[in-house]
């Protein structure tokens, strides 16, 4: 049973914001049907938060929300796609930086098309991908990112560096 | 050694990210970019993250959400009205805003027979252009064309829906035009004309139904007035002052029905 200030306040604060969350939740989980799923299920449990929560920035409040549902959801239905600790995959970002090209990489890069884009940014690994679409495709700031990650600051820009250095790689190597 | 120069490499690497987003302070990108001007390994590292940035936003489409999600996402606000709640508080909020509503009808020049204050439940049409005005607002751009041409902006229109939309030139009058986006009421698309009033906008929707009762409100401090006009019905949503809104909404009427005859 929700008041009817919290649904009021969905109406006002959530409802604006639908597109960036099944935008998050579309990349996070990779396909659209499981999408729609996420974020039905995330605004119900930010329905049922807004009867008490205090909320200063509605987006950041309900992109982190759409990211635990996501967590949640990918523990239930996808096990082996959670790696959440990044430590590996970090040091594989920090090598891959390394490989010097002799091609500048910003030509090859403004030449990649859209579906080498996209299959570089899906195959991320998924703290690097949650904070650079947050970044890219939300327009979040850092301290958003922050705030919808419960990441500090540093760890959100050397994230998105690795993330970034990751997707120069791909796309700036060339095939 | 070796480690000192993986993490410098590293400390740069965060520098060139943050100013490439912008979140860099006036003293940090100055230093950066001369360090940017004189060390052509950092400049090529930076280049690589401008392009890549560039080649996200000009190839990833943002998505929308179905309609399907968002009518069922909003169907959650209006599950279990709360019945009898809702009268007495409506009633003070009504009677509340009788008073500066007739003032400013009667500032502006309007017909008292505009002002029908609705009865009934707020229109949940009405609510979703409200919301759909806030989006506007935090947007960095709240219009899908940009035009302050009415002959660029009804094509335009013309193309994305299989209705003939009005639009007029206000200009002459401070409401110049802004753009037009398509919204989503109900389920269906329908075309809204932004126009701007000094550093507020206003949002105009035509609704193809004539189902929406003419109605002037206060919805979270945004003003809202809807009014048929034959088979359609129009939706303006501002923050503007009342005031000012009912005079856009009739000199929008005079306009329209100018451009009809």
């Amino acid at each position: 049973m929700t008041s009817e200030t919290a649904r009021r306040r969905f109406t006002h604060e959530v409802l604006p914001h639908l597109d960036d969350a099944y935008s998050l939740a579309r990349w996070l989980t990779g396909n659209a049907t499981d999408a729609e799923d996420v974020v039905q299920e995330a605004c119900l449990r930010a329905l049922k938060a807004l009867d008490g929560a205090l909320v200063e920035n509605p987006r950041a409040w309900l992109l982190a929300i759409i990211r635990n549902t996501t967590f949640t959801w990918l523990a239930k239905n996808r096990p082996h796609a959670l790696v959440l600790s990044g430590g590996e995959d970090e040091a594989r970002a920090q090598q891959v930086e390394d490989f010097a090209s002799p091609t500048p990489e910003e030509e090859l890069i403004a030449k990649a098309d859209r579906e080498s884009v996209t299959a570089a940014i899906e195959a991320l690994p998924l703290v690097f991908k949650e904070t650079l679409v947050m970044r890219e495709i939300n327009g979040l700031s850092y301290r958003e990112i922050g705030q919808a990650t419960g990441a500090p600051i540093g760890t959100v820009m050397s994230r998105l560096a690795r993330a970034r250095a990751l997707l120069v790689a791909t796309l700036g190597q060339g095939s | 050694m070796t480690d000192d120069r993986e993490q410098n490499r590293a400390a740069d690497a965060l520098l060139i990210n943050a100013l490439a987003d912008g979140e860099l302070d006036a003293a940090s990108a100055l230093a950066l970019e001369t360090r940017l001007a004189k060390e052509p390994e950092l400049a090529r590292r930076y280049a690589a993250v401008v392009a890549l940035r560039r080649a996200i936003r000009e190839k990833i489409q943002p998505e929308s959400a179905p309609a399907s999600l968002r009518d069922r996402v909003s169907a959650l606000a209006e599950a279990d009205p709360p019945r009898e709640a809702a009268p007495r508080r409506r009633t003070r909020a009504w009677s509340s805003l009788l008073v500066p509503a007739l003032a400013a009808a009667m500032a502006v020049g309007v017909g008292l027979d505009r002002l029908w204050l609705s009865s009934s439940e707020p229109d949940p049409r009405i609510d979703s252009l409200v919301a759909a005005f806030r989006r506007g607002q935090i947007a960095d751009q709240p219009v899908d064309v940009v035009a302050s041409d009415r002959h660029v902006v009804k094509p335009w229109l013309a193309r994305k829906l299989p209705v003939s939309t009005v639009v007029v030139d206000l200009a002459g009058e401070g409401f110049p035009l802004v753009g037009a986006r398509i919204d989503i009421v109900a389920g269906q698309p329908a075309p809204t004309l932004v126009y701007r009033r000094r550093e507020h906008q206003i949002a105009l929707t035509e609704l193809s139904s004539a189902s929406l009762s003419s109605a002037r409100g206060a919805l979270q401090g945004y003003s809202s007035e809807a009014w048929r006009d034959g088979d359609r019905s129009y939706v303006v949503v501002s923050d503007v002052a009342p005031a000012e809104l009912a005079l856009f909404a009739e000199l929008f009427r005079k306009a329209a029905a100018g451009e009809r005859r």
